[in-house]
């Protein structure tokens, strides 16, 4: 097709979308009020997002008196009192140390062995490889729940039940499933020349491994790591039936006891404030990575 | 590249990974099935096998009509919440059909709607108690303003013995509702996203409207999403549990509790963990029957591009 009939085409497809603009019938009128109930009801489920956060940063400011007497004020003054309640009461700091240490280690062991484990499955022919491959992507398939109650009993005999040392060895086993079939599905999208050219350049295979392909998968490397952070850092159950001393909780339990303490106690200044302060860490994540996380969701749920 | 030295790579980066998930994930995974075989409380080390009693137990608490067993009741409200996530799926569908067309503000719509999928499901039901709470919430408080004072209700804690009235169980369908909304929404948006332009204007100067084209293009070439979409809706619809534990305080409330919720008190309350075992194997194989029955329900034929 030369150019000049392409441009043609163009401008005759532009010509036709322009006249098929439809006249002012009923059905055009429908059609105008659906859109204006739409848009409103965008905006609606918009502010039952945001308001409710907006509404607990200030009430977390506040009284008790205030939130039940005044609950459209402003605070009369902040009280800030009420983070430092939730901070030296609550122990929300503890907490989010816990959180931190248990999915800090977690995710170090999570990508280590996920990543080992997708390149060598990704990268070398072996007898096995696509067994081991599919015993792997496995537990993707089967519910978590039922490990919970043998993994249990199976930690109470090792000695590692209610330790930190217990959940990031849970954490970690349970994430490499999805780990390795992400990662694995990365490292055969990337180039081989440069392992190639390294390994006649005379490089260990380890060195090929750690010195090429690592900083190669970073951007992999990252979105899954987002997901397993979030996963980890968010988990409840496994915590909840193997965590009973107080000082060694994680947030979500944390949160779930900031709870029933403000409830018991009435304290639900502290409580608002303590809720915040657990939000901030995922709020900076959120924020960091949003558009990467809407990437990676895609990319994990309808390529697999 | 020699054989045995392709073995000095693969065993260390294989093996290490390979033994933690086996003895952690893989073997408590079939022990579990194993133990559903078995009468066990859990305390001492005294099983004594059974053979299928558990899931006929199961069975005939599911299916006998003369008694109703908890086991049913909350089942049902699985069921329900597996409406909501059907309706959510379609919700999501028209308003990432709308935010497409990009709308304005269409990308802070796009980031606040997604963001409950960050938060842990605890954060979700301690935040949604708050709002919820009859005396200083959010939600009773918007009503009295605008002056619809008789709708303030106790959102969470409301009991009516009328099986159609749970108050409880349809504000965890919403809450789940605008919890997993988001989520559908992006993977809609996505694939939406990911059709030939071409196509739709083709629809378009063939003189079709906008939801016409919507409905009879756009829809038939994502289907293959709506059916990704709809298997997650059903294991979600199965696997509720900490929403609802939190938000009812650890109390059972029957007016609002889920199949899995019913798992955790036998085993953990009347450690009755044998026929705990067998709960879960159950909503296994439901979940699994489920999953290719949508694959086959709704295969329509998927259109190429």
């Amino acid at each position: 097709m030369t150019t000049d009939n392409a441009a043609s085409l163009a401008r005759e497809r532009a010509a036709r979308l322009a006249a098929v603009r439809p006249p002012l019938t009923v059905g055009a009128i429908l059609g105008k009020i659906g859109w204006v109930i739409a848009q409103a009801l965008l905006w609606l489920f918009f502010v039952s997002v945001v308001f409710p956060m907006i509404w607990t940063l200030v009430t977390s400011f506040k009284t008790s008196a205030e939130l039940y007497g005044a609950p459209w004020a402003l605070p009369a003054k902040m009280q800030w009192d009420n983070y430092v309640r939730a901070w030296v009461k609550v122990q929300v700091g503890t907490y989010i140390l816990n959180s931190v240490i248990v999915s800090a280690a977690s995710l170090i062991c999570i990508m280590g062995l996920g990543a080992m484990i997708a390149y060598a499955l990704a990268r070398y022919n072996f007898r096995g490889n696509r067994v081991v491959y599919f015993y792997f992507i496995a537990a993707m398939m089967i519910p978590g729940w039922l490990s919970f109650i043998p993994a249990w009993f199976l930690h109470r005999s090792i000695g590692t039940m209610g330790t930190r040392a217990g959940l990031i060895i849970q954490y970690t086993a349970s994430s490499l499933p999805f780990t390795v079939f992400f990662l694995q599905a990365f490292f055969k999208t990337l180039p081989k020349e440069l392992e190639e050219s390294a390994v006649i350049d005379g490089a260990s295979l380890y060195a090929v491994f750690f010195r090429i392909m690592l900083p190669l998968a970073q951007s992999g490397m990252l979105t899954v790591s987002i997901f397993n952070f979030l996963g980890v850092w968010n988990e409840y159950f496994w915590a909840l039936i193997t965590i009973s001393r107080n000082e060694l909780k994680t947030l979500p339990l944390g949160m779930a006891n900031l709870y029933e303490v403000a409830y018991y106690v009435t304290d639900w200044g502290a409580m608002f404030a303590g809720f915040i302060i657990m939000l901030v860490p995922t709020f900076v994540v959120y924020a960091i990575f949003q558009n990467r996380l809407a990437q990676g969701i895609t990319v994990g749920a309808l390529r697999g | 590249m020699l054989e045995r030295q392709k073995w000095k790579l693969i065993i260390p980066f294989v093996g290490p990974g390979l033994i933690l998930y086996s003895v952690f994930v893989m073997y408590p995974s079939l022990r579990g099935i194993y133990v559903s075989f078995f009468k066990w409380t859990g305390l001492t080390m005294n099983m004594k096998f059974v053979g299928l009693a558990n899931f006929a137990k199961l069975w005939r608490e599911l299916t006998d009509p003369q008694d109703f067993y908890l086991v049913r009741l909350y089942l049902s409200h699985n069921v329900f919440l597996f409406v909501v996530s059907l309706f959510t799926i379609f919700a999501a569908l028209v308003v990432a059909a709308l935010i497409n067309n990009k709308p304005r503000g269409h990308n802070a719509f796009r980031v606040t709607y997604f963001f409950p999928n960050v938060l842990s499901t605890v954060a979700i039901a301690v935040l949604w108690s708050m709002i919820l709470n009859p005396s200083f919430g959010l939600l009773n408080n918007v009503l009295r303003f605008i002056g619809l004072e008789a709708l303030a209700l106790p959102w969470l804690s409301m009991q009516m013995d009328a099986p159609i009235f749970k108050l409880g169980l349809y504000s965890v369908g919403f809450i789940s509702l605008w919890a997993s909304l988001g989520w559908f929404m992006i993977l809609f948006l996505a694939s939406i996203q990911n059709i030939p332009i071409e196509l739709i204007e083709a629809a378009r100067m063939d003189g079709a409207t906008k939801t016409r084209v919507f409905w009879s293009v756009t829809v038939p070439l994502i289907w293959e999403t709506v059916r990704t979409v709809s298997v997650f809706a059903v294991i979600g619809a199965l696997n509720g549990f900490a929403l609802n534990y939190v938000l009812f305080e650890r109390v059972p409330n029957k007016h609002a509790d889920l199949i899995l919720t019913y798992y955790y008190y036998q085993a953990f309350t009347n450690y009755n963990w044998g026929y705990a075992a067998a709960l879960v194997v159950g909503i296994f194989l439901v979940s699994l029957a489920a999953t290719i029955a949508t694959y086959r329900f709704i295969g329509r034929e998927t259109v190429t591009y």
